[in-house]
């Protein structure tokens, strides 16, 4: 009636679902990042090949079905959907990355310093965060096209002005728990200026911390970038791109419904694929903030 | 209490100046002559001097800011150039479609995201949790002028069970009109449910560990009434400021389903002024809409006292 | 024979390990508690008290199992679906907690949160139940009950929320009340009213009382019978006074001796040298042996079973009986 149950349990989890449950948790990276180097690798190619010019028109074979002329079929125009897709996968993906770095080196810059010095700066540094951020980059591309005209230009302005507080408020929060670090403040007392104090020890704790939120922006970025070209507010015609591609479908939609769909498949994938990959990123870099 | 408020209002006055200073300033700093867009190719030197004179052009910067700062205090938003009708009523004419547009996204986005949230958030790693947690992902991920264009395909090109957009007004009654932005709703509201569950099922998960859920076992409240009763009301308050954040990306977002359905809400609004290069109106626009994101972000610090009683004693 | 109110039998509680194995924290657990009586179970923090008292109200933490019986009046909860756990919880067992600041909900205001067990489980209606929970706020010395009933728990000190949650517990007249450190979280000067409140009410009502404490001192003032667990084992019980002056367990005399007490000359206190072993790292044979002064080569060989003395004193050690250390 007495003593110690026997060691071995009862009951064991199946080794299956546990591999199950690793293999979910890595999943997000591995998807994510397969994701994204196809579709990286494929706006590099675009660069030296496409099935066909993607301006080339061949107006008799225009609004074919996939497969029926060439692999993705045809536009109202008669261009090839598979080499529209492949260049404005180059589009978008040049506008988003160039928008986020420099929204993130911008960002970066602001909530390190303010983080740094605290008081005032701060308080007008971060008050400047939240008139930015109320103005959508849709809003400011509209504004700015107005003046400038509409282009790459101006898209990727917009972007990257939006991306600004972002960044901001991420590295300041980051940056400001690293102050707080009792060697930190040793450094301080030791005569470390605050410029100094930044570069050795600052940056490098955060770096993580920039680079799962910039691989989360770069989803984000696209999204807007799409939304801009479907407006009309992004590249400049004749060039392809995911959003223009979706507003020319709009009037074939009973004809051509691929054309509405390629496109957004597109967008879908390579946020679906930059946010997994971000959500990985965050898993494997930065533990502390893992959202689940 | 009143002290807090009054310190949010005193906050929420003054983002509401800066962004109305950056505005101008931007729309005045950049290169590019007002009157020289607006009347484009038909210039000619006297027909720009009177246009620049009407819109006051002449001033130095600081009366012309303080001019229209004036105005909009006083509900004159200057005249449209192209519309020559003010600028107040058309936006008010537009308000009535995007205003219940967004509300409508935003009950919809919120009536998908709570029970999703909270059912994964009960069934924790469970097959219903993936599930919910793939749905989330790829909510985020779809951008919403798309989904509304594959609603457009489905529902009214291939079923035509609706029309493929326009909006017949609300004196058409309230049926045909609210009729008309269902399908938008739901393109607008599908990517904020996605951020919204996931935000949902990690605060509920995080409260459900909390001492007083067990207490409420404790008097015998079945597990779903422990979590609605307890652990979702303490869950909202990050599920609130998520929504508040979001808000930013719902207005993006209704100038794109706006386009899509052909609703003649603000964003067409905003698309027009600047195909039409109506500047007056692009700016009065443009910070309509900021003043709509600085105060929705003013209700959600509001809504903190509701949801919190600590708070409330609090300042 | 008359079933006693609660009857637990052979009951062990497992905790599931990262790897997929179980490790047993609570083994070879007893005990039986007739209706109205009082039961102190004593022990250090990681001795699986609170473990035990969760485990009767059937809300151990999901990656924890327990295996045997425990019977509330002649049914075995532990082979009882929620939806029936749900009538006895609050109804049949009350629970008061240790910490009454985070066992509140925030966001309720402390009337609702005492009513809403009758509500939900009585089918009261909300303003009878209200009327009620200032009444049950009144009977624990809350003053001025009906205003402090419509505020939030955040307004409240430490001593008054502890009597809300006694209110709270207290609610459905269960037959029996299990307190967890009820007093723990308080300052020393609120301790002993809690403590007569909670006597006060128990004796008006006729509960039964299980007191989880590692405080020898409450036990000893609150309750007839005491059970001491050390490293999830059943170490000694019998009548509180039998196990305060003739601790049978060299564990019981290192805990006695540990206890702060005026002493004339100033003496230093106490203290058992070690710690409670993990679960994960206990010692072969008697879970005390590494840390016990009396120990033998014996104690190290055999799990020493749980032995009666006479009628309702039980020992855990194979040197309580003849060979006791003077």
């Amino acid at each position: 009636m007495s003593g110690v149950p026997p060691p071995s349990a009862p009951r064991r989890v199946r080794p299956v679902a546990t591999a199950l449950r690793q293999g979910l948790s890595r999943g997000p990276l591995w998807i994510g990042g397969l994701l994204i180097g196809f579709i990286g690798a494929v706006a590099l190619l675009s660069l030296v090949w496409t099935p066909l010019p993607p301006g080339k028109l061949q107006i008799v074979q225009k609004l074919k079905p996939p497969l029926a002329q060439g692999l993705l079929g045809t536009d109202h125009l008669g261009r090839d959907v598979a080499s529209m897709l492949m260049v404005g996968a180059w589009n978008s993906l040049s506008i988003a990355v160039l928008a986020v770095a420099m929204g993130a080196f911008a960002g970066t810059l602001l909530g390190v310093a303010a983080a740094a010095r605290r008081g005032w700066f701060e308080a007008i540094a971060m008050r400047a965060n939240d008139v930015i951020f109320a103005v959508p980059p849709i809003l400011s591309a509209m504004m700015l096209g107005a003046l400038l005209g509409t282009g790459r230009f101006t898209a990727i302005i917009a972007i990257s002005v939006f991306m600004v507080p972002v960044f901001a408020r991420v590295t300041a929060s980051a940056a400001r728990q690293v102050w707080s670090r009792d060697y930190v403040q040793a450094a301080r007392g030791a005569g470390k200026g605050g410029i100094r104090i930044t570069i050795d020890h600052v940056l490098p704790n955060i770096a993580n911390q920039i680079i799962v939120q910039a691989t989360i922006q770069l989803g984000l970025a696209i999204l807007t970038e799409a939304g801009l070209s479907f407006l009309g507010l992004g590249m400049a015609p004749p060039a392809p791109t995911w959003g223009r591609m979706l507003a020319d479908a709009q009037t074939y939609l009973g004809r051509a419904p691929w054309l509405a769909i390629l496109p957004g498949l597109a967008i879908a994938l390579t946020v679906l694929g930059f946010n997994m990959l971000g959500d990985g990123l965050r898993d494997l870099l930065d533990p502390r903030e893992r959202s689940r | 209490m009143t002290g807090l408020i009054l310190q949010r209002i005193l906050s929420l006055v003054l983002t509401l100046l800066a962004v109305s200073a950056v505005i101008f300033l931007v729309m005045d700093v950049l290169p590019g002559d007002p009157a020289a867009i607006m009347l484009g190719t038909s210039a000619t030197p006297e027909t720009l001097e009177a246009l620049r004179r009407e819109l006051g052009l002449d001033q130095p910067l600081v009366l012309r800011y303080l001019a229209w700062l004036g105005g909009v205090a006083t509900g004159d938003l200057g005249t449209s150039y192209t519309y020559g009708v003010p600028v107040a009523g058309l936006i008010a004419e537009r308000l009535a479609v995007t205003l219940p547009l967004a509300v409508f996204a935003i009950l919809l986005s919120v009536g998908i995201a709570l029970p999703l949230g909270v059912v994964s958030a009960a069934r924790r790693n469970g097959p219903v949790d993936y599930a919910a947690g793939l749905l989330s992902q790829m909510f985020i991920a779809v951008p919403g002028f798309w989904v509304g264009l594959l609603l457009v395909l489905v529902f009214s090109v291939s079923l035509g069970w609706v029309p493929s957009g326009g909006f017949p007004g609300w004196q058409a009654g309230l049926a045909p009109a609210l009729g008309a932005l269902v399908l938008p709703a739901i393109a607008l509201a599908l990517p904020q449910a996605g951020v919204l569950t996931r935000v949902t099922r990690s605060a509920v998960i995080e409260v459900m560990n909390e001492d007083f859920v067990r207490t409420a076992r404790a008097k015998g409240l079945p597990r779903r009434q422990a979590q609605w009763r307890h652990a979702v009301p303490n869950a909202l308050v990050p599920v609130v400021t998520i929504l508040g954040l979001q808000f930013t990306f719902l207005i993006a977002g209704a100038v794109l389903v706006e386009n899509v359905f052909n609703l003649p809400g603000l964003g067409r609004l905003a698309l027009q002024a600047l195909s039409q290069r109506d500047i007056i109106v692009m700016q009065d626009v443009v910070l309509f809409f900021a003043a709509l994101v600085i105060v929705m972000n003013f209700v959600v610090d509001l809504s903190y006292l509701a949801l919190d009683p600590r708070l409330r004693t609090r300042a | 024979m008359d079933e006693p109110l609660l009857r637990i039998e052979d009951l062990a509680i497992f905790i599931d390990g990262p790897d997929g194995g179980r490790q047993a924290i609570v083994a070879d657990m007893a005990l039986t508690l007739a209706a109205g009586e009082t039961l102190g179970i004593v022990g250090e923090s990681g001795s699986g008290k609170s473990l035990l008292s969760l485990a009767v109200m059937g809300l151990l933490p999901a990656a924890v199992h327990a295996t045997g019986r425990i019977l509330l009046e002649g049914r075995n909860l532990l082979a009882m679906g929620d939806d029936a756990l749900c009538s006895v919880r609050g109804r049949r067992i009350g629970m008061i907690f240790q910490e009454p600041l985070t066992a509140l909900n925030p966001a309720m205001t402390v009337g609702d949160q005492i009513a809403e067990g009758m509500v939900i489980q009585q089918g009261l209606s909300w303003r009878a139940a209200r009327q009620e929970a200032i009444v049950l706020l009144d009977r624990v010395r809350m003053p001025d009950a009906a205003r402090l009933s419509k505020t939030y728990p955040h307004a409240l000190s430490g001593g008054q929320r502890q009597r809300v949650g006694i209110a709270i517990a207290l609610a459905m007249k269960p037959a029996l009340m299990i307190a967890d450190e009820p007093t723990t979280a308080l300052d020393v000067t609120v301790q002993a009213e809690v403590l007569d409140i909670l006597d006060d009410l128990r004796r008006d009502a006729g509960m039964a009382l299980i007191l989880v404490s590692h405080d020898l001192g409450v036990i000893a003032r609150m309750c007839a019978r005491t059970l001491v667990l050390y490293a999830g084992r059943r170490m000694e019980e019998g009548a509180t006074r039998d196990v305060l002056t003739k601790p049978l367990n060299p564990y019981t005399r290192g805990l006695l001796r540990a206890v702060p007490r005026r002493q004339p000359e100033g003496g230093r206190l106490q203290t058992i040298p070690g710690t409670v072993p993990s679960f994960a790292a206990r010692p072969a044979g008697c879970c005390f042996s590494d840390r016990c002064p009396d120990r033998i080569d014996a104690c190290h060989a055999d799990e020493p079973p749980w032995t009666r003395a006479t009628p309702g004193r039980g020992v855990r050690c194979i040197r309580a009986h003849g060979e006791r250390a003077p």
